[in-house]
């Protein structure tokens, strides 16, 4: 499983995925050898392959429609769009904007396997040119990191 | 009356920008200009900062080639600290900034320009891009992710990650290569290589079918400037600097790069944030010059790498010495890249790669530094002034993108001439336009720092700003 927290630091609550990344990757219960925890600052497209090699990916990202604070799990698939970018632009329209969506499908077209994935999007308040995140958004944290670790341990189950 | 075409944001180029396009009263182009609409706050970011924490700022200005701000920073505080890397520590930044040359090309070339040369630029929007590069060509997408991977794959072992990495600070790098490091990376090698090569075969094969878009994507004469060494080969990291005109001779040879203000000029326009840089002799807007993969190949005598020269020859078979069309730096992006694999291995083999002595440390011991290298999309450059105490007072980036800013709106002006029509907003039209500023792959993260948002939103205008068209896609 690959749990993957992205986004910018520098601009305040975007970076909220990586803040909570780093949190996952010390929560006991993500502590397994089939678990990989990252922090990143976008998606990329070689990520497709990483995609490939797990049963479930689960991607943590700032929403900028979504209350601040609030966190809403969206199932990603190739044909669902996943995030703000992949709602408005063509597949592939962007490699800076690159969508689980996309690389799911990507994952798909170049080795035949296709992860199961869901997003994780938490609601931001500030996106400003700036560090730290804002106090609902830091406030939102524990219950991040609680509804991974659910979604993740849900899988393990499932596949038991 | 005339009538403005804009498009806004344009996609598959990093960041965001929008392009307008004036035309009059018989519908033809009169005007086109390529605007960056987002303020770049890093200059003001660092002020107040320990001048050691720049290369790790910097290296924060963009999620793609993170590894060139980190380069050219750290060079710069070593211009501050009065000290040169030791021959190792200066080799293992070579090696992480040439990964970095190919997993950018990489980006460039195969996920954001090989669906316009795979399909065709009249081809559906909606089957221009990578999956669907996929579908039809399976080793040409495979070959350009593996090739990707591997790039980063050497700046997560030297860097420590992917995106952001550290490795290199001030005076050097930060700890030694380890053999097992060396040999995971030169295994990857003949793979490397290969994929480079089967990318350039299935260009040059297919590259006959755009000699309209080779005349007309920025075809113009201008300047190019690049970094070459002691033999007047490209050099990614370090040596001279080099400035020939459009019939490749030299206009500045063997310069310090650290002199670069004396030939370099920075002026502002009030449509854009980017600001637009010319060779100061010729004036401005007369002095413009091209960076990046192609002005890399038209600057140097050779790429100094026996199979990179091969195609380089073949590359100026094909085209000329100097090559003139933006088209081209498709292909001069595969050459680069090609280079840059082998110059990896050659690093690598070196005896003292293995050497512990990979920094040089000091003090404050100057109040202004200079870091100059060539990043994926061409020269960059890194000015600081600090204070007794190592604070940062003041700091100036020219970027790539910078450099290629009137060269960019030079060649969306002639490909708008070439293909609008009318006043209708048609795809064909917009795809050409989008597709000449992907030629010098624009970084706008480096620019100006964007939260992106990347749909694409046309408007034709009237004078008065009243909306005739408008094309949402």
């Amino acid at each position: 499983m690959l749990v993957l927290g992205f986004g910018n630091t520098l601009r305040r609550d975007d970076g909220v995925g990586v803040r909570a990344a780093e949190l996952l990757a010390t929560e006991p219960r993500l502590m397994r050898a089939t678990v990989e925890v990252r922090a990143g600052f976008q998606l990329l497209p070689e990520m497709a392959l990483d995609f490939a090699d797990v049963t479930l990916v689960v991607l943590v990202d700032a929403d900028l429609r979504a209350l601040p604070g609030s966190i809403e799990l969206r199932p990603i698939s190739a044909d669902a769009p996943d995030s703000d970018a992949d709602a408005r632009a063509e597949p592939g329209a962007s490699s800076h904007h690159v969508g689980g969506g996309e690389l799911v499908a990507l994952a798909a077209e170049l080795t035949g396997r296709r992860p199961e994935a869901v997003h994780v999007g938490i609601g931001v308040a500030d996106t400003e040119l700036g560090e730290g995140l804002s106090p609902a958004v830091e406030a939102a944290l524990p219950r991040v990191v609680r509804v991974v670790s659910d979604l993740v341990e849900q899988h393990l189950a499932d596949d038991d | 009356m005339s009538r403005t075409i804009t498009i806004d944001p344009v996609t598959r180029i990093e960041g965001h920008s929008k392009i307008t396009i004036q035309l009059d009263e018989r519908g033809e182009v009169t005007d086109a200009h390529f605007h960056v609409t987002q303020f770049r706050g890093f200059e003001r970011i660092v002020k107040g900062r320990p001048v050691h924490e720049m290369p790790a700022i910097m290296a924060r200005i963009c999620g793609i080639c993170p590894v060139s701000h980190l380069v050219a920073s750290a060079k710069a505080v070593d211009d501050i600290l009065a000290v040169d890397p030791p021959p190792t520590g200066a080799d293992l930044r070579r090696l992480i900034n040439l990964g970095q040359i190919v997993q950018s090309n990489a980006l460039s070339f195969f996920h954001l320009s090989s669906p316009d040369l795979l399909f065709g630029f009249d081809a559906d929007p909606s089957k221009r891009n990578i999956i669907a590069v996929a579908q039809q060509n399976p080793q040409l997408a495979k070959d350009g992710i593996g090739l990707r991977k591997w790039g980063q794959e050497i700046i997560a072992l030297l860097g420590g990650k992917r995106i952001h990495p550290g490795g290199i600070v001030p005076g050097g790098v930060a700890d030694p290569l380890q053999p097992e490091v060396r040999d995971q990376i030169l295994a990857g090698v003949p793979e490397a290589i290969a994929q480079v090569q089967r990318a350039i075969a299935w260009y040059k094969t297919d590259m006959m079918k755009w000699e309209e878009e080779a005349s007309t994507f920025g075809n113009f004469r201008s300047a190019f400037m690049g970094l070459v060494d002691e033999k007047g080969n490209v050099d990614h990291y370090g040596g001279d600097l080099r400035i020939v005109d459009a019939d490749g001779k030299a206009l500045v040879d063997r310069a310090d790069p650290k002199d670069f203000n004396q030939y370099i000029g920075e002026a502002v326009e009030p449509w854009s944030y980017l600001k637009s840089t010319y060779y100061k002799p010729m004036g401005y807007p007369d002095g413009i010059y091209r960076v990046g993969p192609l002005a890399r190949l038209n600057v140097a005598e050779a790429t100094g790498t026996p199979l990179a020269d091969e195609e380089l020859q073949k590359f100026r078979w094909r085209v000329g010495r100097v090559a003139g069309s933006s088209f081209h730096y498709h292909y001069a992006r595969l050459i680069d890249t090609l280079h840059a694999v082998e110059k990896i291995e050659r690093i690598l083999r070196h005896p003292d790669i293995l050497s512990t002595h990979v920094k040089a440390t000091a003090g404050i011991n100057r109040n202004e530094g200079i870091g100059v290298s060539e990043a994926p999309r061409g020269t960059l450059m890194h000015h600081y002034k600090v204070d007794d105490n190592g604070l940062v007072e003041w700091a100036n980036l020219v970027i790539a993108t910078g450099h290629n800013n009137m060269a960019m709106n030079r060649s969306v002006q002639q490909v708008a001439r070439h293909h609008v029509k009318g006043e209708k907003i048609q795809e064909p039209m917009l795809n050409r336009v989008e597709a000449v500023i992907r030629c010098y792959d624009p970084c706008l993260s480096c620019s100006t720092h964007a939260l992106g948002d990347m749909a694409l939103d046309i408007q034709l205008l009237s004078p008065d700003g009243e909306i005739l068209d408008r094309v949402r896609r």
